[in-house]
């Protein structure tokens, strides 16, 4: 390795431990903070810390580092001795893990130091080491002698070198690995799935393939082609069959593979906690208020990738806890309440979801501020507390009487709802009036696959994740009413408000159809019906962020990926069911006269040009036209999608007019729909034979002509 | 010359003196009008107007793409791959700045048109090939008419993009070439904060 390099590897692997010390740094300052009593125990532990990171960052030749931890440790050595700290030394020390960690930072865009908080800091160190006495030589911790951690401030020497220890055989040792390195290994893991799937598609295609060959066997029967056929047969089916075998083998280890590396992102709750305590102690100190947080379940393990989305969602209701939550010290005593306020982080899972809470003593919300500001903003204020207290998620409607440093920085509780959305999450509140208040965010436990429900809109596949759709239905115009200029579905209980997702999403809109589908959608306690054009089908799905470049979407919170390797917006359905409710009156169904223009005619011929001839003539005149190659797959779409009219071939393979007709006739549905035949056969008999059949009119081909069949359509509907 | 031990090579030795007489004699031969000649043409040689040397550094390879009518180059160091003709999925509520999403290796790639960046309209037609952008990973992908050519460009050749462009995009741009294509600036492009979406919820300021 030359030089540079060694350097190099020598920063990366001084930057890595910097980030853990920094943590361990902050958190046993604040320990201290707390209890000045416990210096005893704490301070050692802090010196190691500091003369860990000194010592490596002399490998590192980080200079400035070193010497500002040295004089950290001078400055914290005497309080050893229980001399206790002035607030002021606090501050200084905490400037001055905050500046390493900002070095840190530097140093890993290889950037100066020079000019660098760190820098900036060094004199003020200086004086305050120098502001104490001079600490008693044999209490100064002997580089090197004191135990494996300090072993890095010493230049190595070859003999100096602890024998690793030796492990039991078959005893792993636990390896560190960079968040990254898993994060690409998670990303591959990925692609894999995604291939996984893809191969699903192809085996698909070849099944489809076979069914084709097999229908070729009549066409060969008795011909030279029958044995090859046969042999082309065996073989589709041997490579179906090791297809199969192998997509089998590669799914089980491609899953597992997927659910080894998900494992090695875990983490423990606590540690996506990490800088949250410091945080809440930043805040609190610039308030003259004084907190104490605490976390409950910080040993769930929990994805990384979750917990490090949680984080800013986190810090920020930490934060306004501290802030908005808590009251001054006066206030409280004079509530009985104890002078230090008390901020609780929590998490436990629920099925597969994990819900995660911040908590606090304080003073709870003020609705009526919150209505009065709704109010104030031309706004309906809620009857309901609940409602009411869910208005700080407005944009602009905090509870602080004043903007406070904290609260600055011109974001909201807004944003953390839509940082929670985006995570295919919930956030709600509560809250006792003089008690303290509750978020509680609810999250899913793996951001990577969901089972989503896929709806077509205006021809664009959309996903919505299954477990936010509480029913499927078929609207018709009974369960439709107009409120106050607003469109609801009726249930028994209640009106859902109900929009198109096509007009929720500026997608272009298909023409109405007699009876819609539409998604119900629920999101907390709020529902709302969206009509969609189709539902096609419920299935697994990949999730994909949307990228680092789109930071937030309307209606839209991440990709998934579908089977056949395209993809699908995976929509959020609590900003969904907010958007409905605003809606306008829309109309769903077909006007009267949309519905006499719109008439729907299910055309069967088994030639195709005979059908596209027929379904032009039949479109231009207005007509809806489902086109099916035979009976058989008419009577499928008219059992699918109901007609006003059907017109038929008489000569079809599978299913011909005439028995297309009978069922029709036999049908309690469509019994009363009118049939047309169209054929080539024009002898009386076959006539006689398709009106016993129950054909509303007979059409013969060679005296076919557009206005003929148009001018017997009109007559029949 | 091989030398032999204790044998003279005769022949050799000849032909060097032969050779050194003519060399002798032709400095005889060496008239002015000669040494003019030489000198002339010395001069003329220095005359000419120089051609300058290429810079290194100064020739990039560059890759030419059409993007609503107008011809674009970028670095071929910034191009990581061309699609074909990727399936797009629009974004709600997306500006025209941004085409759409579609999937790279099952990770999404937001998908803009050049166009806005230089305040013009978007071509309504939207299909084409798109360039992958981004240096160690894809970042964008530029929705293009077509991609025509992969070329060399030298630095020097660049004419200064006009004042009006300057101040709509002039950090995008690193200069026009003759004919008129736009040489974009790769790192401006990757860094321009235009190509960072935020779309609000409605509503919502």
């Amino acid at each position: 390795m030359d030089r540079d390099r060694l350097a190099q590897a020598l920063l990366d692997s001084f930057l890595e431990e910097l980030e853990g010390h920094v943590v361990s740094l902050n958190r046993d300052l604040l320990a201290l903070e707390q209890a000045p009593a416990r210096a005893r125990e704490l301070i050692p532990g802090l010196l190691r810390t500091l003369h860990s990171v000194k010592g490596a960052s002399r490998a590192a030749s980080a200079s400035r580092v070193e010497t500002a931890c040295h004089r950290l440790e001078e400055v914290l050595e005497p309080l050893i001795h229980g001399r206790a700290a002035s607030p002021d030394l606090f501050e200084l020390c905490f400037a001055t893990v905050d500046a390493l960690d900002d070095a840190g930072r530097r140093l890993a865009s290889r950037q100066d130091l020079s000019g660098s908080p760190l820098e900036a800091l060094l004199p003020q160190l200086e004086k305050a080491a120098q502001g104490t006495p001079p600490p008693a030589p044999e209490h100064r911790p002997e580089p090197g002698r004191s135990g494996p951690a300090h072993k890095a401030s010493e230049p190595p020497s070859p003999a100096d070198v602890e024998l690793p220890v030796p492990v039991a055989p078959g005893e792993a040792l636990p390896v560190r690995v960079s968040g990254q390195k898993l994060d690409a290994l998670l990303g591959r893991s990925g692609e894999l799935r995604v291939a996984m799937l893809r191969l699903e598609g192809h085996a698909e295609s070849l099944e489809s393939l076979r069914d084709d060959v097999t229908g070729l066997r009549a066409a060969v029967r008795g011909t030279a082609s029958e044995a090859t056929l046969r042999r082309v047969e065996l073989e589709l089916a041997r490579v179906a069959r090791v297809l199969a075998q192998d997509r089998r083998a590669l799914f089980q280890s491609s899953t597992g593979l997927d659910d080894e590396v998900r494992r090695a992102r875990m983490l423990p709750f606590e540690e996506g906690c990490t800088g949250l305590e410091r945080a809440a102690r930043d805040v609190a100190h610039g308030l003259g208020r004084r907190v104490r947080m605490e976390v409950h379940g910080g040993g769930l393990d929990l994805d990384r990738s979750l917990l490090q989305s949680l984080r800013e969602p986190l810090l920020h209701l930490v934060r306004n806890a501290v802030a908005h939550g808590l009251e001054a010290p006066d206030e409280r005593v004079r509530h009985g309440k104890a002078e230090e306020g008390r901020v609780v982080l929590s998490a436990r899972l629920r099925g597969n979801r994990v819900e995660v809470a911040v908590e606090d003593d304080g003073r709870g919300l003020d609705l009526e501020a919150l209505r009065e500001r709704a109010r104030a903003r031309g706004m309906e204020a809620p009857e309901d507390d609940a409602d009411a207290a869910r208005l700080v998620f407005l944009p602009g409607l905090s509870t602080a009487p004043k903007v406070t440093a904290v609260s600055g920085r011109g974001v909201g509780l807004d944003v953390v709802r839509a940082q929670v959305e985006a995570l295919r999450g919930n956030v709600e509140v509560t809250f006792k009036a003089g008690q303290g208040t509750r978020f509680i965010l609810d999250v899913p436990l793996t951001l990577s696959t969901l089972r989503v429900l896929l709806v077509d809109v205006g021809g664009q596949i959309l996903a919505l994740a299954s477990e936010g759709v509480d029913r499927l239905l078929r609207l018709s115009p009974s369960d439709v009413r107009e409120v106050e200029g607003r469109m609801s579905w009726v249930t028994p209980d209640a009106l859902v408000p109900l929009a198109s997702l096509a007009s929720v999403l500026d997608l272009p809109s298909s023409p109405p159809r007699a009876r819609p589908s539409a998604v119900v959608l629920s999101a907390g306690t709020a529902q709302a019906a969206l009509v969609v054009d189709e539902v096609i089908a419920e299935q697994e799905v990949l999730v994909r962020s949307l990228g680092s470049r789109v930071k937030r979407a309307r209606h839209v919170s991440a990709a998934a990926v579908l089977p056949d390797g395209r993809m699908a917006l995976l929509l959020n359905p609590a900003s969904l069911v907010r958007a409905a409710g605003g809606r306008p009156s829309a109309h769903f169904f077909p006007t009267p006269k949309e519905q006499a223009v719109r008439r729907r005619v299910v055309l069967a011929d088994d030639s195709p040009t005979t059908r596209m001839l027929e379904q032009s003539i039949l479109e231009g005149a207005g007509y809806d036209v489902t086109a099916c190659a035979d009976g058989a797959e008419a009577w499928e779409r008219l059992q699918a999608g109901g007609a006003d009219a059907l017109v038929l071939d008489v000569e079809m393979p599978r299913m011909d007019g005439i028995s297309v007709t009978e069922a029709v006739r036999a049908s309690p549905r469509f019994g009363r729909v009118p049939v047309v035949l169209v054929t080539s056969r024009e002898k009386p008999e076959d006539k006689a034979r398709g009106l016993n059949a129950g054909a509303s009119a007979y059409i013969v081909k060679s005296a076919f002509d557009p206005t003929s069949l148009l001018e017997t359509l009109r007559r029949l509907l | 010359m091989p030398k032999r031990e204790g044998v003279i090579d005769w022949e050799q030795a000849r032909a060097r003196l032969e050779e050194l007489q003519r060399a002798a004699d032709a400095r005889e031969s060496f008239t002015d009008e000669a040494a003019h000649a030489q000198l002339d043409a010395r001069a003329r040689a220095l005359a000419r107007p120089a051609e300058l040397p290429v810079l290194p550094g100064s020739q990039r390879e560059v890759v030419r793409f059409r993007a609503a009518g107008q011809l674009y180059a970028l670095e071929s160091r910034f191009i990581l791959e061309v699609l074909r003709a990727p399936e797009l999925t629009p974004l709600p509520g997306a500006p025209p700045l941004l085409r759409g999403l579609t999937l790279l290796r099952g990770e999404v790639l937001p998908v803009v048109e050049l166009a806005p960046l230089f305040g013009r309209p978007v071509a309504t037609q939207a299909s084409g090939p798109v360039v992958v952008v981004g240096t160690t990973r894809p970042e964008l992908g530029l929705r293009t008419d077509e991609v025509t050519e992969v070329a060399v460009l030298t630095g020097t050749e660049l004419l200064p993009a006009p004042p009006s462009l300057e101040e709509e995009a002039g950090a995008l741009v690193a200069g026009v070439s003759p004919d008129g294509t736009l040489v974009l600036e790769g790192e401006a492009l990757l860094g321009d904060s235009r190509l960072v979406f935020e779309l609000s919820e409605e509503g919502v300021a």
